[in-house]
């Protein structure tokens, strides 16, 4: 068997895992709500996590775009920038795969194929993980711009809308 | 861990009864004595709880309104979940009180994706703590026959209808099965949700425990090890007629029955379970939303450092006057 | 993102699940991004509030009162007397968990302590400890706490974690209302002088000046004088707007935003535009230049020494009755507050619009009618002529405020107006609007920029359900009658939903009004083409 069979033999009980390592990163007394809540509205981060990995699972098994797998990194790394991580608590959610792929490996028959296969799988993990890094960067900037902008705003309170224009006709 | 405590405290209270009424035979303690001291207990622990309560004034009407509001009269109000007079109130108290209206708000869920399970755990929540209130509430009417003689007329029609599936002789209750299932259920999610054992107290296990006991020592005597039914019935009519008499042959089962019934009605006022008395006086249900048509007064209405428009207009007067502001003191 | 680097062998042992703690452990991280700034001494000498100081959230030493502690359980005791509400939500919580889901901010941030039951437990854990039988016996077991410093760390923390939303209020079966809980929680906060500087700043600059920022009256002045300018550059009239004229039929109050922030102020032209074409008979006063009111974040009576010049206002101008503009806090006060605090309100007239003969029977006693309602009976009786098709670059929905969704019930009003001035309008789900509206995140004096990472968390659900409509109609502007929603608003569209704007319902109204008398109009009030040039969005 090769290792894209097997992954695609396994994606559910792989995707579960990896969900399930994901939600571990926040505190134990609310992790069942993340997993468990199936409404989009009322469970936002926990359904934009299960939607998302399966994109990037899917770009692993080369149904994906690299475009698609960005946009989920990216919508991954929105909701982790602004929650209370560090930026390597922030991304280690793409490693959590490697974790996984392996634990669902060890539940199968030694197979020879797999094991050499796992190695370039694993590569691709890493460089899914260095786009994480930098989407995760992106988020960070824009959450400053964003700070930036609002704080100009606030200034512009004093100053007034459209203070050019006031400042033209005065 | 808090559910422990609880069951270990629970555990406590059993043997206690265990030992009193039966190994020290202070059956005329535990079979009158305390009974007695629980109903005055709770007596006067609600009456005074509700006095404490009302003793606090309420100073601004504040209802949470659930729909629309009352204001032009082609727009249609949502009467019962933002009531604009007492009719209205009344409504929306009597949907909170017997339907648990607030509770059922969590019950809808549409644009369910992914594989998991659905999102219901709200809606169990309502159809369980609707189940145990009524289970509850049905089995403490049907225990008047205990106490009064004749047997009031409801109670049979009551009987009968509880009685409904027919099956096994006694015949069973179906409230006696709802009260086991749904108060088993109110414990267990609490343990088995990591969320709700967060916030979990022991005074959360504590009374599912307690009567979880008594609904199981109930239904063993009903079912299984029959109770000397007369002879209860004497001790109840001779207890609410305070004139209490202990005939002989009652069951240690029932002591452990009667015993922890009377726990919970002295635990009662000193615990959560005011929410019973408590829900009636909730400011944000019991108002009715008119605040700008009838002025709501506030008895402690303080008074405040304020700054009049003659302070602002001394401190301004100057640039008033340049920008051509009319002043009311030139 | 945490300030401390984390050491090399924590980095080995990639397990990143947080340690279990339990809530009553009140140790907190006051981390960067998450919290509010102190109050400056000069805003709170100003209020002549307690225990004025420079500190700051991340000092060590708070530098409390010595008494500090007596001083909590003083207040704690003397509220419980002033507050049957307290006293309730303090006895009757079962916690059964139907409100944990419920506040945005736990589902943004998944922290555990801000599930509204535990919010409140924060709170209730002193009270039982200090003033139950149960909790000064049995202790922890009773579900007490000592009130300990760390407690007042935490208390500030998530006190100011809260926008008083009143959404867990909804699904609770007793209807304890955390809004009630937090402000209460504030008070005792405030006073030991734990303010933030978001709160008692605009509330200084509002009891000197009458507005939040603190605009003098010329500057008042002048921003109407602007408005007028604009409005006749884009429409051609020349509008009328009086301020501090005496005898005028109507007062009318928005909050300060209106006319002086970005995109307020469009909404601020919309009622100008409105106004004059119906020819109402109103005026502004310079004093009363704020409807809003920050007081409502720090404590009741703060509340009432801001609002107090509303009425007096009234009187002193000589109005008849006063109608109020798009503010979500703002009619939280009015509505609920301002009547019982500083009415009656008996040397006013019961509201009747001029222009249609309608008897605003539901404000009768407060004598002041919102904005929404006074609009949406001129459109119900055809008095004014609206051109929807004007705002067809819009796809527009709708976000309820809190406050008058959840303390008060305007909920068809703005969204009749809405089907009145533009031809695209959706929807959000079920489950986030109307009374089960999202809030923006930042409400309660908690929008500042300091803050920011708590507010895009907070924001998370209902930017959410902005994305599903953006996605699913191609919305592209979000409506709500709410000055500090317009103010906040922005910055989660920036983040989460790139490529939304967000407006006032009356710049909509604005937009689509034919005046008598205007010229041939090709921009919005905006300034911008009505039409056809895709993407503003990036501006």
């Amino acid at each position: 068997m090769d290792l894209k069979t097997f992954l695609t033999e396994n994606r559910k009980a792989i995707l579960d895992r990896w969900l399930s390592q994901i939600v571990k990163t926040y505190p134990a007394d609310s992790s069942n709500f993340l997993l468990n809540n199936t409404n989009r509205f009322s469970n936002p981060v926990g359904q934009t996590f299960l939607r998302e990995i399966e994109t990037l699972f899917n770009g692993l098994i080369d149904e994906a775009d690299s475009e698609a797998i960005v946009n989920s990194l990216e919508q991954i790394d929105k909701i982790r920038a602004v929650q209370n991580f560090t930026a390597s608590q922030a991304v280690a959610y793409v490693f959590f795969l490697k974790t996984a792929i392996r634990e669902e490996l060890d539940r199968s028959p030694d197979d020879e194929n797999l094991t050499r296969d796992i190695l370039s799988l694993e590569s691709k993990i890493d460089g899914m993980a260095l786009m994480a890094f930098d989407s995760y960067m992106h988020c960070r900037e824009k959450l400053f711009e964003v700070r930036c902008n609002d704080i100009k705003r606030q200034a512009s309170l004093f100053g007034g809308p459209n203070i050019e224009k006031r400042k033209h006709r005065s | 861990m808090k559910a422990m405590t609880s069951l270990m405290a629970v555990i406590l209270l059993i043997l206690l009864v265990m030992l009193g009424a039966g190994a020290a035979n202070l059956k005329y303690f535990f079979g009158v004595i305390f009974p007695y001291a629980a109903i005055v207990l709770f007596l006067v622990g609600i009456v005074l709880r509700v006095l404490k309560w009302a003793g606090s004034p309420v100073p601004f009407r504040i209802p949470t309104t659930g729909g629309q509001q009352n204001s032009l009269p082609w727009i249609k109000q949502n009467k019962l979940d933002n009531p604009h007079n007492l009719i209205g109130v009344l409504g929306r108290m009597a949907l909170e009180i017997f339907l648990f209206r607030s509770l059922f708000r969590n019950t809808k869920t549409e644009l369910k994706n992914g594989p998991r399970l659905a999102y219901g755990s709200s809606k169990w929540l309502w159809l369980g703590g609707l189940a145990f209130h009524y289970s509850f509430l049905v089995i403490f009417i049907r225990h008047f026959k205990y106490f009064a003689e004749p047997v009031p007329f409801f109670i049979p029609i009551m009987q009968n209808l509880d009685g409904l599936l027919q099956i096994g002789l006694p015949l069973l209750y179906m409230t006696d099965i709802i009260i086991l299932l749904s108060v088993s259920y109110l414990f267990f999610r609490r343990v088995v949700s990591p969320q709700l054992r967060y916030f979990s107290l022991a005074a959360d296990y504590f009374p599912l425990l307690l009567i979880l006991t008594i609904s199981i020592s109930g239904i063993l005597m009903r079912y299984f090890y029959k109770v000397d039914i007369v002879a209860v019935k004497k001790l109840g009519t001779g207890l609410l007629s305070f004139n209490p008499i202990l005939p002989e042959g009652i069951g240690l089962l029932f002591y452990v029955h009667l015993f922890m019934v009377s726990v919970l009605i002295a635990y009662f006022p000193f615990s959560k379970l005011v929410h019973m008395a408590g829900v009636f006086m909730s400011p944000t249900r019991n108002l009715a939303n008119n605040n700008r048509m009838r002025r709501h007064i506030n008895p402690w209405n303080p008074d405040v450092k304020v700054h009049t428009y003659e302070e602002y207009e001394d401190e301004f007067r100057d640039v008033m006057k340049d920008a051509g502001m009319p002043l009311d003191k030139e | 993102m945490s300030d401390k680097l984390q050491k090399p062998e924590q980095l080995v042992q990639i397990d990143f699940a947080p340690s279990k703690k339990d809530w009553m452990d009140p140790k907190v991280e006051i981390r960067k991004g998450t919290f509010n700034w102190a109050a400056i001494p000069k805003s709170t000498k100003y209020l002549d509030l307690p225990n004025v100081r420079k500190w700051q959230p991340t000092d060590d030493d708070w530098q409390l009162p010595d008494n500090w502690k007596e001083i909590i359980l003083e207040g704690f005791r003397d509220r419980l007397k002033r507050f049957r509400s307290l006293k309730i939500f303090m006895d009757i919580c079962v916690r059964c968990g139907a409100c944990a889901d419920k506040c945005h901010f736990f589902i943004g941030s998944g922290d555990p302590k801000n599930m509204p039951v535990v919010r409140a437990e924060l709170l209730r854990s002193i009270y039982r400890n200090d003033f139950t039988t149960a909790g000064k016996i049995l202790g922890s077991i009773a579900g007490g706490r000592k009130l300990t410093k760390d407690v007042i760390r935490e208390w500030f923390l998530y006190f100011y974690q809260c926008t008083e939303c009143r959404r867990c209020s909804v699904f609770c079966p007793y209807g304890i209302d955390t809004a009630e809980i937090t402000m209460i929680g504030r008070e005792l906060l405030n006073l030991l002088g734990l303010d933030i500087d978001w709160i008692s700043t605009p509330a200084a600059n509002c009891f000197r000046t009458g507005n939040h920022l603190g605009i003098q009256p010329h500057g008042f002045q002048d921003s109407v004088d602007f408005a007028i300018d604009d409005i006749e550059d884009n429409t051609g009239v020349r509008v009328d707007a009086p301020v501090n004229k005496k005898g005028a039929e109507i007062l009318f109050v928005v909050p300060s935003a209106d006319y002086f922030a970005d995109p307020h102020y469009y909404g601020f032209m919309g009622y100008l535009t409105l106004f004059h074409e119906i020819g109402l008979d109103y005026t502004f006063s310079s004093f009363a230049s704020e409807g809003g009111n920050f007081g409502l974040f720090h404590s009741n009576e703060m509340m009432k020494r801001l609002n107090v010049k509303i009425y007096s206002e009234a009187k002193r101008l000589g109005v008849k009755w006063i109608i109020g503009g798009e503010c979500g806090h703002m009619w939280r006060v009015l509505h609920q507050y301002m009547d019982t605090m500083n009415g009656p309100a008996d040397f006013l007239e019961a509201p009747v619009s001029p222009i249609t003969g309608t008897k605003f029977e539901n404000a009768k006693s407060t004598k002041m009618v919102h904005i929404c309602e006074f609009t949406a009976d001129l459109i119900k009786h055809g008095k004014i002529k609206l051109d929807p098709s004007r705002n067809d670059k819009w796809k527009v929905t709708y976000h309820d405020s809190c406050n008058p969704a959840r303390a008060m019930g305007l909920l068809d009003e703005p969204r009749y107006i809405l089907n009145k001035t533009c031809n695209h309008f959706y929807e959000m789900p079920e489950n986030t609007i109307r009374e089960q509206t999202f809030c923006c995140g930042s409400g309660s004096g908690i929008g500042t920029d300091e803050n920011m990472e708590m507010r895009m968390r907070g924001g998370f659900p209902r930017a959410n359900a902005v994305q599903y409509v953006k996605d699913k109609h191609g919305v592209n502007m979000l409506s709500c009658v709410c000055a500090i929603d317009k103010a906040t608003l922005p910055p989660l569209m920036e983040y989460w939903v790139p490529g939304t704007e967000v407006c006032a319902v009356h710049e909509l109204v604005g937009n689509a009004l034919i005046m008598t008398g205007e010229k041939d109009r090709d921009n919005d009030l905006r300034g911008e083409p009505w039409a056809g040039e895709e993407d503003t969005a990036d501006v």
